[in-house]
This record gives C-alpha cells, structure tokens and sequence, in this order.
C-alpha cells in the first residue's frame, strides 16, 4: 500500500510535466506578435478636441494631479472668456490610468485609446507629459482632417450665402478659426509638419475659393 | 559496420599529426617535443568538443524546462536562442570583478579555479567508446570518485571565503550533503563492482555487452541517479544554494567570471556525473550494429534530460531531511540492492561473459 | 447556542455591572454592534477582562482619531467574537498632550501589533506594553506623530538620514557573548522568502530558530495620511495600491465603508456582480500565493508558473470587464463600474467565466497531482509553523491563517455582507495549524469560490443598473463609515470617520497581513532555518499592505 503510494507520488508529478514538455507553449512572443487588449482598456488618453469644453473637471478629478492645461497661441489663461480655448495636457509618468477624468469628463472628450506602450524619447521626465493629440495615428489625424473639412464646407456654404444677401465677413471668418482650431493643435504636437500644414491649408483656401465662386461674390 | 564516430576521430587524429608534422619540419624542432605537443593538441580538442557540448547541454536544458513551465525560453539570440549561452558567457567574462571586503582573497579567487578544475579532471577516466579513450587502469572508478569527492571540501571553502552568514550557510550544508550522499554512493557502486568483477569502467561496459545492469539491479540504478543529484547539488536537491531559503547559497558572494567558473564547473560535473551513470549502468557504448562513441553520448544526453525532467517536478527536503532520507532509507535500500547482487550473482556472471 | 439579541443583551448588562458609572452606553449607527464610552481610560485593562471572560476573543483593531479642537485623541477598540461575529466597540479619550492608557497587550498579544501601530503614528503611550517602539518609522524617530492633525510633513526632512551608519540598522544585532554558537542572522529586507520587503531578525543556535523579531516598515507610503485630503471617490485609486494580489477586495471594503458612511443604496445586480468579482479576486490571489509558496520550496519554478498560468485567465476577465489588469479601481461607490460608455458587462462575458472556471476546476487536478500527490511536498509543510486553536485566536490571527487552526470563522457567514448570505458554501477548517492545513484550507477555498460564482452567475438579475450616480454634491458624510469584508488573507477592515466635508476627517487600514506577520514571532521559534520560506509563504504575506 505504501509502495504504491511512494510510485504513484514519484509518477504523478511527473507525469503533469512530462505532460507539458511536450505541450506548445502558452506564452504570446509579444514585440512581434502584438498584445490583444480588451475594449474597455484604460490605455493613454485620447481627446476629441472638438467635443472639449475645458471645463476643468477632469484635472478635479485626477486624484494624482497630472493633468494640466494649455492654452492656444496668443490666448491669455487669465481671460476667463477664453477658457473653453484650453485643452489638457497630461503627465504620464504620474498618470495611474484610474479611469477617473474620463468619467468626470462631461462631454466624452477625453476617453482612453487602446495604446498601451508609454515611453520617453529622452531622459528628461518632462518628455512623458504630453497631450492627447500626440499619440493620435495617421489614421486619428486623417479622420480628424476629413471631419474638419466637410464642416469647413458645409458651414462655408450656408454662411457663405448669408455674406452674399449682406452679411458680416468677420463672423464667417471667427467661425472658420474655430474650425481650424484641432488642425493648429496638431500642428502644435508635432503631429502636422510644416508642409502639410501649408498643404492643407491650400486645399482649404481653394475650397473657400470653390464655394465663393459658386455663390458668385466678389 | 564502421563505427562512423570512429572514422571522424582519425580523421581529426591525422589532421593533428600532419599539421605537428608541417611545423616540425618548418621550425626544425627537437623530436622529444613531438609527444608533449600532441597530447596538448588532442586535449585542446577534446576540451573545444567538452565545451561546444556543454553550451548544447544548457541550450537544451534552459529549453526543456522553458517547456515544461509551458514558456519558450531563449528564442531571440541565435538560430533557436543557440548562442544565448555565448552571449551569457561573454556578459559574465566583461562583468567587474569583485570581493566583499574583509572576505579572505586569496581563497575567493582560488576557489572557482580549484572547483572548475577538479570538476573537469575525472573526464579522462571514462571511456567513452571501445577505441575512444584516453586511460586504462585498473582503478579508474575508485580514482573517479576519490577526485569527486574533493569538490564539496572546496565548496566549504569558498563558502567561507565569501565572508557572508548566507553563504557560509549554504557552505556547511555542502558539506551535510555530502555526509548524506556518500555511503549510499559507495554502496550502490559497489553492486555494479561486484556484477562486473573489476574496478575499471572499460571492463564494466564491455561487460554489459549483452544485458545492461540497470536491468539486471534497477534498485541500484535508481539509488545511483538520486545520489548523483544530490552529489550535483541540482534541484531537488539544491540545498547548498537553495535560492527561497539562503539565496544562493555558498555562490552568494561571486559574480562574474568567478561565478562563470563555478557555473562551469557546474556543468563539468553534470557532463562527467552522466557519462558515469551511462557507463555504470546503461551500457556505456554498447547499441545495435556497432558499439560507437555515438550510443554513448546519446545515453548520456537522455540522462541529462531525465536529471532536468526530475529538476523541476520535486520539492526540495530540508538539510535535516535529507540526511534522514539518506539513512533511512537509502542506506538500507542501496544494502538491499548489494544483498540482491550477492544473490543472483552466481547465474548471472556466465551470462555476461 | 445563545441567539445574538441574548449575547448583546448579556454583554450590556455585565460590562455595566462591572464597571459601573465608569461607562456609557453609546448610541450606535448599526444595530449589530455594541457601543460604550469609556470615562476613565485606566478602567481599560478591567474592562477587557470582562470581556474576555464573556468570550470575546480578539481585539480586532485598535486605533485613534485625533482631535486637537478638543485637545483629545478618541480611541476606539474594537473587539469580536469569533463565534458570532458580534463586535463591541470601545471609545475612550485620553490627553492630547499627554497620552496614556494602560496596555491591554499583557492580557491579549493580538493587541500589539495594533498598539503599537497607534504607537508609532499616533503617539498614544501604552503603559507595560512589553516592547513599545516604532515599528514603521524609524526606531530613533523624534520628528513628531504623523497622524496628528497638526504635523508638518517638513518635520520628516528633519530627520538625519543621512548619517546613518550600518550599525543603525542592525539594532537587534548585539555581538553574542551567551555562546559560542548562538548566532544572528538578519533575513531581508531583500530576500526572496519575505515576499516584499521587511525584515526578519534572527537568533539562531545551529539551523534551529529560538526567537525571531519582524522588523516592518521599510516601504511605507502613509495611505491613511494621504487618503486625509483626497475626495471619497479618488481614495478608491489608493485602496487599489494596498494590496497588489487582491485589489478588488480593498475596493470593496473601501467602497461598503462609504457607502455605509455616504448612506448610498447599490443595485440589487451591483450586489451580485460584487461577489463574482470579490470571489474570482480571492481565486487570484490564492494562485498567486500559491505559486509563491511553490517557489519557496524549491520546484524550479515550474509549480510556480501553472498557477500563474490560471491567473492570466481570471486576469483577462478582469480586463474584460475593468480595463484594468492588476489595478481596477472597479468597485465604485454605489456600485460597480467605470465608464458611462460600457455601462453593462456583456452576457458572454459570464459566458467566459464558466468555461475559465471549469478549465480552472481541472487545473486544480494538476496541483493536486504536483503537490498533494508528492511527498517530498508533504514532509516539507506538515508539522511546521503550527498555530492551533485558541493560541491563534489571541495572538490575532485571521482568514485562513485562524481556519487552519482549526477555528470556524468567516466574516462571509458571521457578518454577512452584500449577498453572501443567500449563496451556500462552506467554511474549510483544518486540524493541526500547521502549513499544510494552510495550503490545504486556502486550495479548498479556491473551490468553495468557485461553486459561490457559479450560483451567482445563475442567480444575478439580467438587467438592471450596476451603478447608482451618486453626484458630487452628495459625496459628504458626518459621523462614521465602517467596511468589514472576508479578504483573501483575513479579516480587512475600514474605518471612516468624516467631519462633513468631501474627504474623510481620519480613515483607518486594518490590513489582515499585518497582524499575522506578527504572528512570525510565535511560530518561527524552534523552527528550522529552511522552514522560514514555507512558514512565512504559509501566512501568504502581501508587504503592500503592511506598509499602507
């Protein structure tokens, strides 16, 4: 009775390893095969800049305080008025990824990505604070364009019409730096370069000129 | 048939000579030279072969336990994570050397050089094949065992030298271990010596020609293989470095090439420990068609791959526990087995000659 | 079996009888505990003998609210029964400027740990505790209390770390002149058996232990300090942090301490989906200690990765539904969840876990066959480290540490919380107290969590909300809040004291890990030097939660 005790604790283990010895590995080879994450993964923030009130909930929610704000060029954070201007920047080395400014956030502006891998380009600590666009793809940046430009034309259009029966061109003109205002953040990140900065800004202008020249002005 | 093994090796054998030979008659050298060098040559090969061999053995060894805990181990260095070892090697050979202070240098130095050597020494005394070795002597597997012997005395040493309580631990329990081991060691040699009539492993395998002892005394074969793990200080009887308890033990103080030379060591032992349970027990080069250095070195390996299967399964005793183990139940295990020996010993011997 | 209204009753009426004019009944927030005011601080001692002659068997947490606008420090004990899970809480005030009370520590060692926790943060003095120091701060510390309202954090950059030699941490290290082989050996705080970071102190004759010293506190991260001004809901990220292995645990005491405090009702689907998360959380964890304990006793690691294995699987719901991998923040006051995009877990979610927990259920076969089957696991965890029957009720222990002795106790079933009450499972209790029964009691529990997901997967309403919105304005609270849950490692505890404001006034951790650590003390004597792994393994030690 003991004797087959003593067998059978020797041949079990045993036979559980040699079970695996032989077995495919369970482990993914993550740099090439790329790690699946789950729909709901809190990954780095994202930001529909558009929908961005700058309200501020989401920097009184963070319970780390690495969400600051910047504001565009030539606009002064002293102006309250201005406020809805600003959009935030976060620092991920101290970002814990709790998930609380996406549920203070009011609008769904900022809301996590499925990006997962956080790096600095350089020693500095500083390099990790970044703002959403950053790590927005070609794809996020083409979307984006896309999106601008058929509501640059649709707003040209009826606004374009107002300014032919006698309207204001300054107020076409606010509306339109409004529009414009996600390209000028991107442009700000780094995510736009010079070129195709000037590149889209051509197209655009030939729109406006399209546009003009359909409601026949001057 | 022709051993092809055998064809290979006087195929390096004859490239040695010519070669000695061209720079015998270039240089003009004296003839009495002639013997020192070309033993040199044919040890330098045979050490070059040990080498390349013991990178497999860890290849194969760090692979199959990535297996068997269901990971694939190396994979990015070299065909299959190949010469992940070399890269290992060359980390270790640039790393800083270093001594604790107040540790005794002289033997923190001397020790990973004393135990890498004395590893490697009882190589020469087994046959590898029936052409293939390098001594003859009446004695070899007492010598073998005598020189084995010597390491756990270094092993305390270099323990001691580390001037740390963790690795003067892990020194005093090498020295327990090798208490526990010995007698059994002793006694489960001593069936095979009895079974082949003679103390030299050449005359042992030749005697297994037709049936292998691991057959005819599998207590013996199985008392053997635990002895030789814990004598190799490999999980589960790593006691001496057990990392959860004292780190790693006596080799917690070295780093290094110091650690490279006792991780070497490490693998001497392994190469030498194996090449000893073929030969005692599995028939040394004996196999079908031809008897070749080839059998030899197949058995080998697959006892390296059961010691590394075993590796990872079993729990590792305490100190107290093993000599426990050792006392109650080898000793009288391994004498049970010489018992067995004596008895069927007078039906067997006609049949092995 | 006395009914608990009798035992309250009984408890009122001989502690007043005792103690006479020297207590008052206090007007409790929960009908299921007992409250009294103590006026005199030295009547402690007699009023713990009483009820530890009426059967009170632990003081479960000790600690103190200070209140410099009435120049006091409010200390509340609490004691448990641990045959019905009925708390009596002390409140007594002692001198802010001068703090004493006597110890209770003589009458009952499960006090220490927390005496002198209030000790060392605090600054209340314990009068014939047996060793009083500090234990978290540094042994020489005189930078002031931490706790205290009044400290200045700058206080801390007083302190002369920086001339600090070797010899300073080496206190207990005395060069041995009782005999020539007694010697000292300090484990950690760098050591793979200690499973974070503290410190064993040793004194060894040969391989055999005779006294061991816990030494704690070298990553201390003050939580109950920082969690002072943060808003009730950010402090749900900080539970997260107090234990690596069991995160979701913590986030339910915290959140059921709030919303005790807050007065929020959660959804009936919310309570359900609370235990399946609570228990696939406590399967984690036990894997998790599973595989650590593995690795101390030498497998080569390959017991250590199989349970790591499973555990990616449980860890892969948990993303699923969470976002999160190790850290959820999921369990939320008033309910369960994050985003306002995924409101809901989806039904194949469920769908998933059956299939993970019948695969996990045949995994458990293969343990068993690695460990249970083997001897060489046998003889190296029975007879180690025993802790039996009423030696480990008063020296503190709980959770599966206090099971394995032998006793039946289980916050689950003593002090129902969510809805463990309408789920049937039972309790595993071992005989010897000894590693062994701890390995086994916590495998039986994996399976005893495993059968109470399965009924709450039947039994969890399809629709519904999981989350009750609690606006901001409404995240204020007075009076107190307190948490009780069954956390993997023992009974977890938070306090909740709050003054009106968004944040709590003073929030109190009793982490499980911490009182059985000191247990270390009791059990590693006579030990072997190489049980040291397999005892401390045993107790399944989570250092982030010692260090809170």
């Amino acid at each position: 009775m003991s004797i087959i005790k003593k067998i059978k604790s020797i041949i079990l283990p045993m036979r559980v390893t040699g079970k695996y010895m032989v077995s495919k590995p369970f482990t993914v080879m993550y740099p090439r095969e790329k790690a699946v994450v789950k729909k709901q993964w809190r990954g780095l923030h994202g930001l529909h800049s558009n929908k961005c009130i700058g309200c501020g909930l989401c920097r009184m929610a963070c319970p780390n305080d690495c969400i600051d704000y910047i504001y565009p060029e030539g606009v002064d954070p002293r102006d309250r008025k201005q406020m809805k201007l600003r959009r935030p920047a976060i620092d991920w080395g101290h970002c814990i990824f709790c998930g609380l400014c996406v549920e203070a956030c009011p609008t769904g502006a900022i809301h996590h990505t499925q990006e997962y891998k956080i790096y600095a380009t350089s020693d500095s600590r500083l390099d990790l604070i970044r703002t959403p666009y950053e790590i927005a793809t070609e794809d996020d940046v083409r979307k984006i364009y896309d999106d601008e430009l058929s509501k640059i034309r649709e707003l040209m259009q009826t606004d374009l019409l107002e300014v032919a029966a006698g309207g204001e061109w300054e107020e076409v003109i606010k509306k339109l730096r409004e529009r414009w205002r996600d390209l000028w953040y991107m442009k700000l990140d780094g995510k736009l370069d010079e070129e195709t900065w000037d590149k889209k800004a051509r197209e655009i202008e030939e729109i406006v000129l399209e546009i003009i020249k359909q409601v026949s002005l001057p | 048939m022709v051993d092809p093994a055998l064809v290979i090796i006087s195929f390096i054998l004859n490239i040695i000579s010519e070669t000695l030979n061209f720079v015998f008659s270039i240089l003009g050298l004296p003839d009495w030279l002639y013997l020192p060098l070309f033993i040199t040559a044919i040890t330098l090969t045979f050490l070059l072969a040990l080498v390349l061999d013991i990178l497999f053995i860890i290849w194969m060894e760090r692979k199959v336990i990535g297996r068997i805990h269901h990971r694939r181990s190396i994979t990015e260095t070299g065909p299959v994570g190949f010469l992940q070892n070399v890269a290992d090697l060359i980390k270790l050979l640039v790393k800083e050397d270093m001594h604790p202070s107040n540790a005794d240098k002289f033997m923190h130095f001397a020790s990973p050089v004393l135990i890498a050597s004395i590893a490697l020494i009882p190589a020469v005394l087994i046959p590898y094949g029936p052409e293939t070795f390098f001594m003859r002597m009446n004695t070899s597997i007492v010598l073998f065992y005598a020189i084995s012997t010597l390491i756990p005395g270094v092993v305390v040493l270099a323990g001691w030298a580390g001037n740390s309580k963790y690795s003067t631990i892990g020194a005093f329990r090498a020295g327990l271990q090798l208490i526990s081991y010995e007698i059994p060691l002793s006694l489960s040699i001593l069936g095979v010596i009895l079974m082949a009539q003679s103390l030299d492993f050449y005359r042992v395998i030749e005697i297994q020609s037709n049936i292998w002892f691991i057959a005819l005394q599998p207590i013996g074969a199985f008392i053997f293989f635990i002895v030789t793990l814990m004598e190799l200080e490999r999980s589960p009887f790593d006691i001496p470095e057990a990392e959860g308890e004292i780190l790693v033990g006596w080799r917690t103080e070295y780093s290094g090439l110091k650690f490279g030379l006792f991780y070497a060591a490490e693998y001497f032992k392994f190469f030498i420990a194996s090449a000893a349970f073929t030969a005692l027990f599995l028939g040394g080069w004996h196999g079908p068609f031809f008897d070749s250095v080839i059998y030899f070195l197949i058995k080998m390996h697959i006892v390296m791959l059961a010691m590394v299967w075993v590796r990872v399964t079993f729990f590792r005793p305490r100190p107290d526990q093993l000599i426990k183990i050792s006392y109650t139940k080898l000793i009288p295990l391994s004498i049970l087995n010489l018992l067995w020996v004596v008895l069927i010993n007078p039906f067997v011997i006609p049949l092995l000659q | 079996m006395l009914s608990s209204v009798d035992l309250k009753e009984a408890t009122i009426k001989e502690i007043t009888s005792v103690l006479g004019s020297d207590i008052e009944l206090r007007e409790m927030k929960w009908d299921k505990y007992i409250g009294f005011n103590l006026l005199k601080p030295e009547k402690i001692t007699e009023l713990a003998k009483t009820l530890k002659k009426l059967g009170y068997a632990q003081p479960v947490l000790i600690t103190g609210i200070d209140r410099p606008s009435e120049g006091i420090i409010e200390l509340v004990y609490k004691f448990n029964r641990v045959d019905s899970g009925l708390m009596t809480w002390i409140y007594v005030n002692v001198d802010r400027d001068n703090p004493r009370i006597p110890s209770i520590t003589p009458l009952w060692r499960a006090a220490f740990p927390h005496e002198i926790e209030t000790y060392d943060l605090m600054g209340v003095v314990f009068d014939n505790i047996p060793d009083l120091r500090h234990v978290f701060l540094p042994w020489d510390w005189k930078q002031g209390f931490p706790l205290r309202k009044d400290w200045d954090p700058n206080e801390a950059k007083k302190y002369p770390w920086w001339e600090k030699t070797r010899e300073f941490y080496d206190p207990f290290i005395i060069p041995s002149e009782e005999s020539d082989d007694i010697y000292y050996v300090s484990l950690g705080p760098q050591h793979p058996a200690v499973h974070g970071s503290f410190r064993l102190i040793l004194k060894l004759r040969g391989d055999t232990i005779l006294e061991a010293w816990p030494d704690f506190g070298w990553v201390h991260r003050g939580i109950e300090k920082l969690a002072e001004d943060k808003t009730f809901d950010q402090i749900i990220v900080y539970t997260d942090r107090l234990c690596y292995a069991s995160s979701l645990t913590w986030n339910l005491t915290y959140a059921l301490a709030a919303e005790d405090l807050l007065g929020v009702e959660v959804p009936e689907r919310a309570l359900w989906f609370r235990v399946i998360l609570a228990e696939m959380q406590r399967i984690v964890s036990h894997l998790l200690w599973l595989a650590a304990l593995s690795a101390d006793l030498g497998t080569f690691h390959s017991m250590f990765l199989y349970p790591i294995r499973e555990r990616e699987k449980f860890l892969d719901l948990f993303e699923k539904a969470s976002g999160a991998r190790l850290t959820y923040s999921y369990i939320k006051i008033g309910g369960v969840g994050i985003f306002k995009h995924v409101e809901d877990v989806p039904d194949t979610w469920f769908n998933e876990l059956k299939n993970v927990l019948r695969d996990f259920r045949h995994k458990l076969q293969e343990y068993l066959d690695m460990t249970e089957a083997s001897e060489s696991f046998h003889i190296r965890t029975k007879n180690i480290g025993i802790l039996r029957g009423k030696a480990a009720i008063e020296a503190g222990a709980t959770g599966p540490v206090l099971r394995a002795a032998g006793i039946k106790y289980d916050v689950r079933k003593m002090d129902p919380y969510l809805v463990y009450d309408e789920l049937d499972f039972d309790i595993p209790i071992g005989k010897n107290g000894d590693v062994y029964d701890r390995w086994w009691v916590r495998i039986n529990e994996m399976l005893q969590s495993v059968r109470i997901i399965e009924q709450a997967i039947e039994n969890i309403p399809k629709q519904g909300p999981l989350r009750t919105k609690v606006p901001p304005a409404k995240m204020r609270g007075k009076g107190e809040g307190f948490g009780r849950t069954e956390d993997p490692r023992g009974e977890a505890i938070i306090y909740i004291v709050a003054d009106g404001k968004n944040m709590p006034y003073r929030i109190h951790i009793r982490s499980p890990t911490y009182v059985n650590l000191s247990l270390l003390h009791y059990i590693l004597r006579k030990a072997k030097f190489a049980d040291i792994a397999a005892i401390i393994g045993s107790l399944d030690p989570c250092m982030a939660e010692v260090d809170r």
